[in-house]
């Protein structure tokens, strides 16, 4: 059964590709300053064009949005709420000392 | 249901063995799918606990012949195992030699007596046997006289299941077996005594204090019965919550209990 990913899952991929590209510009510009002998002015720091760098951090920002938009929601933390999801049958059962010999084998016998 | 992938069957039966509840017919049903894929012959490390969990749901459904051929399994990959010499004795439980078992145990328990799921499974085995002093209002039935004669009774597993608490004071699932065996007696004070061991190890857990209520109830102690069932309802933050069913949390009962205990105090 094919179905779309998420919009979730479409921003991290997207996100990450822009991401990736963002560092292969930033790489291929140093290598293309060293041979031609250019000094590029540094900006924030990094001797990078301001597009490069704009580039890096807004795909950075949405791939972290991304991942934080798909992540699964959160649990509550109280004994009151994790009780509340619990039936009776499960804290009674005494599966340790549970017996064996019962009607279940004549009511889930296999039929021949 | 069957159409389910491999990895959901897995997933479900991963949830069924923290759920501890008692459904045995389920987890058979999703074994043999399993089993009918030809995925016991792959060698996971999942397969093991599966093999474990569908051969003790087999013994309770009637399934001997499934429940013998995953312990053989189990028997072959892990040969001394104390966990798969307890299956075996549980399969000769379901098969009825309930003095096999017995010896069986007993066997065991010899070779190293801290083992403590065989030795409640013994308690189990004298629990779940006729008490010694019933063998003589049933003489005609074989099976009461055959479990009379080797010595397996009710109150030996209830003065076995003393001792055991004795040992192992935090066993939460003894105490509370102890409280529904002395309520299978009648006597009242004594498993709301047991319930109150049970209320000091786990007080998190309103189910408990719900079965201390009840018991209370049952004994006549109204104004403890009273304060146990609005305790309850508090600890669950009210009646109506729980999960998306409806279903889960404990307040629902606990507040019937409370109006049943307001309806006898007001008719004193």
């Amino acid at each position: 059964m094919v179905s779309w990913p998420t919009p979730a899952a479409i921003l991290i991929r997207l996100a990450a590709l822009v991401f990736l590209h963002a560092a292969y510009s930033a790489w291929e510009v140093r290598g293309l300053a060293k041979t031609a002998g250019v000094e590029i002015p540094s900006t924030l720091g990094s001797p990078l064009p301001v597009d490069i760098i704009a580039q890096a951090f807004i795909s950075f920002i949405l791939l972290a949005t991304g991942v934080i938009w798909s992540a699964t929601p959160l649990k509550k933390i109280s004994w009151a709420s994790e009780m509340s999801k619990r039936c009776i049958d499960s804290e009674d059962s005494r599966l340790s000392f549970a017996n064996v010999r019962h009607r279940g084998s004549v009511l889930f016998a296999e039929t021949d | 249901m069957s159409s389910a992938s491999t990895s959901c069957i897995l997933l479900q039966l991963a949830d069924y063995r923290t759920e501890t509840r008692r459904h045995a017919h389920k987890v058979v049903q999703l074994g043999q799918h399993l089993i009918q894929r030809g995925w016991a012959s792959s060698s996971t490390d999942e397969l093991w606990t599966v093999l474990e969990q569908v051969a003790t749901a087999a013994v309770e459904s009637g399934q001997l012949s499934l429940a013998d051929v995953c312990a053989s399994r189990l028997a072959t990959q892990f040969p001394d195992s104390p966990r798969v010499a307890l299956l075996q004795g549980v399969i000769l439980e379901g098969k009825g030699e309930v003095l096999e078992a017995k010896r069986w145990y007993e066997q065991l328990l010899d070779k190293d007596e801290h083992n403590t799921n065989i030795r409640k499974r013994l308690i189990t085995l004298h629990l779940t046997s006729p008490s010694s002093s019933s063998t003589t209002l049933t003489k005609g039935k074989s099976s009461t006289s055959t479990s009379a004669a080797g010595g397996l009774s009710r109150e030996k597993g209830l003065e076995m299941l003393v001792e055991h608490l004795d040992t192992v004071y935090n066993d939460i699932e003894g105490w509370s077996q102890l409280a529904s065996v002395y309520a299978g007696m009648g006597l009242y004070p004594q498993s709301l005594s047991a319930l109150s061991h049970l209320l000091l190890l786990a007080p998190h857990n309103p189910f408990h204090l719900l079965h201390h209520a009840e018991t209370a109830y049952t004994l006549g102690d109204y104004p403890l019965a009273w304060k146990e069932f609005s305790r309850v309802v508090e600890m669950c933050e009210g009646v109506t919550k729980g999960d998306k069913e409806g279903s889960g949390g404990a307040g629902r009962r606990a507040a019937v209990g409370a109006k049943l205990v307001s309806g006898v105090r007001r008719s004193l």
